[in-house]
């Protein structure tokens, strides 16, 4: 890196989060983890770059450090980009997301070009010995607001805050036991950033279901396990928790083991019932780093039993994905398949996706994503189109 | 780069990997194996299935029809508002049930004026929902329950 750009940088990074910090009361979605990282970055565990045992959220140092020094070209992870260190007991964080996407489904008003401010999100973690405390904070996204304007997507803003994950935590140490009660995802599964994939979308994963749970885990070098019993948002809760998803309660298992710091596979477990509806569910992750070639295989499988009392029916359904993702330092080409289908005693309830993903990390604290997703479904009537395609670009800021 | 990739996958694949890569293929296999699996649809065309197993997950998503995001005044979500909301605004023709199953010329009428299935095949209209289209077996399901009266059973 230039001497000379480096104050510019230097500058331009003090500006993006100064505009981070103005934009996070505007607009937000949602991140959660990149699986991708997990050995490729020369980390086994999700919970040594995040504070959360599980992965997600809020960064760890060891994880900033990782940003700059193994992911990005060059920079300093660091909050603030170094430039303030918070106090022991505190910690901060931030994601903004700006998107741009080309959605075509067919109709009248496709494609739909659209952009859109995608997240903004703002974490903080108290912590006091081995207990801690983490807030998430933001304001729920709207892709298509009725009012696309600058005025219109902020005129309505402080109704759109919400929490979506708020957890006290006791964790004594990186590896061991810990217990943590709040509201949050449950682990389970490959916990992709991108909510559209089925995996995420159709195991009770999908965008702002984090449910109020209790989890007990332990974490070793080469294993851990997670047990998770968990209660839906109450509706009657003011929007600022945010209800979404089905109104269940259940429990959550998930258990991966790890080889030889290259390959990892999970069994999990989710039961959740609703008042006229049960989900049971179970399936396997495995990821596998082959190191000579960069590549990192994700692949899950999922089998879900859904009970309908009222209606008096059952049916089960299957959903999956498998991906490979090559690396070099500042740079992540990924290519994966999907397929969820919907009941698989009925022919034509099947939907594939095909996926291409390319992520840059020019430097600490930015990133360049595009998606490329292009799906089918089983059955179309006729003269519609069995075929959907997406295309989204990207900018991520975080602090 | 790319020759180095292409050495290097074979030969990592031949030493520590085999095992992992039996793994996937398997997974492919059973994928492969799924994917032709399903017949005829037995499921039942009433709103007590329709609503949480496709309606719902489809529709009542966070950012478009759920109670939280209201979008365009449209709550899909629990089943009961969903109906209330689908046949007051007309998304759903409904027709009285009688013995012999409701009269048939205004259970004709009802799928042919009733506003979702033009949304969700995108004819004439938006696509719903604008995300990910439904797989037609859905669509029909949720036309054979409208042409049946569109009941709350």
């Amino acid at each position: 890196m230039s001497p000379f750009l480096f104050p510019f940088l230097r500058r331009s990074s003090i500006a993006v989060a100064l505009v981070s910090g103005l934009l996070l009361v505007a607009w937000g979605r949602e991140a959660r983890a990149y699986p991708q990282f997990q050995f490729s970055s020369g980390t086994t565990r999700c919970g040594q770059c995040h504070y959360s045992p599980s992965g997600g959220t809020l960064i760890s140092p060891w994880g900033r450090d990782e940003a700059g020094d193994t992911i990005s070209l060059g920079g300093d992870g660091s909050f603030l980009h170094g430039l303030w260190a918070p106090p022991s007991w505190l910690a901060l964080g931030a994601d903004i997301r700006l998107a741009a996407l080309r959605n075509d489904v067919g109709g009248a008003d496709s494609p739909e070009l659209a952009f859109f401010p995608m997240q903004a999100d703002l974490y903080t973690r108290f912590a006091y010995d081995a207990f801690s405390l983490n807030v998430t904070l933001g304001a729920r996204g709207v892709v298509r607001p009725p009012d696309p304007s600058l005025s219109g997507r902020t005129s309505d803003v402080g109704q759109r805050m919400m929490s979506r994950e708020h957890y006290l935590m006791w964790r004594p140490s990186a590896t061991g036991p810990y217990v943590r009660i709040g509201r949050y995802f449950s682990p389970y599964g490959l916990r992709f950033v991108e909510h559209i994939f089925f995996v995420r979308a159709n195991t009770g994963y999908n965008l702002y279901e984090e449910t109020y749970n209790a989890s007990y885990g332990y974490v070793d070098e080469d294993w851990e396990v997670h047990a998770t019993a968990f209660t839906h948002v109450p509706t009657s809760v003011p929007d600022f928790f945010g209800a979404a998803g089905p109104a269940e309660n259940g429990g959550v298992a998930y258990g991966e083991k790890r080889f030889n710091k290259m390959a990892a596979l999970a069994l999990q477990t989710r039961i959740g019932i609703a008042s006229e509806e049960a989900r049971y569910q179970g399936g396997a992750v495995g990821k596998l780093w082959i190191e000579k070639a960069r590549l990192l295989f994700l692949g899950e499988a999922d089998f879900i039993r859904q009970q309908f009392s009222k209606a008096n029916f059952g049916q089960s359904q299957f959903v999956s994905y498998l991906g490979a993702t090559y690396f070099i330092r500042g740079f992540m080409l990924g290519a994966a398949y999907e397929r969820f289908q919907e009941d698989l005693a009925v022919k034509g309830t099947g939907r594939d996706a095909y996926d291409g993903e390319l992520n840059v990390f020019p430097w600490a604290h930015f990133e360049l994503n595009l998606l490329m997703r292009y799906q089918t479904r089983a059955t179309v009537a006729p003269g519609d189109t069995p075929r959907g395609s997406l295309v989204m670009l990207q900018l991520h800021y975080y602090l | 780069m790319s020759g180095r990739l292409l050495t290097a996958i074979p030969a990592a694949c031949a030493t520590r990997s085999s095992f992992g890569l039996s793994l996937l293929f398997g997974f492919l296999a059973l994928v492969a194996c799924l994917a032709g699996c399903g017949g005829a649809d037995n499921r039942p065309a009433k709103w007590s299935y329709i609503a949480p197993a496709i309606i719902e997950p489809n529709c009542a998503t966070v950012s478009c029809h759920s109670a939280v995001a209201q979008r365009a005044g449209v709550i899909l979500e629990p089943a009961q508002k969903a109906y209330d909301i689908l046949t007051s605004r007309h998304f759903v023709v409904t027709c009285p049930t009688s013995t012999d199953g409701g009269t048939t010329t205004c259970m004709d009428m009802a799928v042919g004026t009733s506003e979702i299935l033009y949304l969700m095949r995108a004819q004439g209209s938006q696509r719903m929902p604008p995300d990910q289209a439904l797989p037609e077996a859905d669509i029909h399901l949720i036309q054979t329950w409208i042409s049946q009266g569109a009941q709350n059973n």
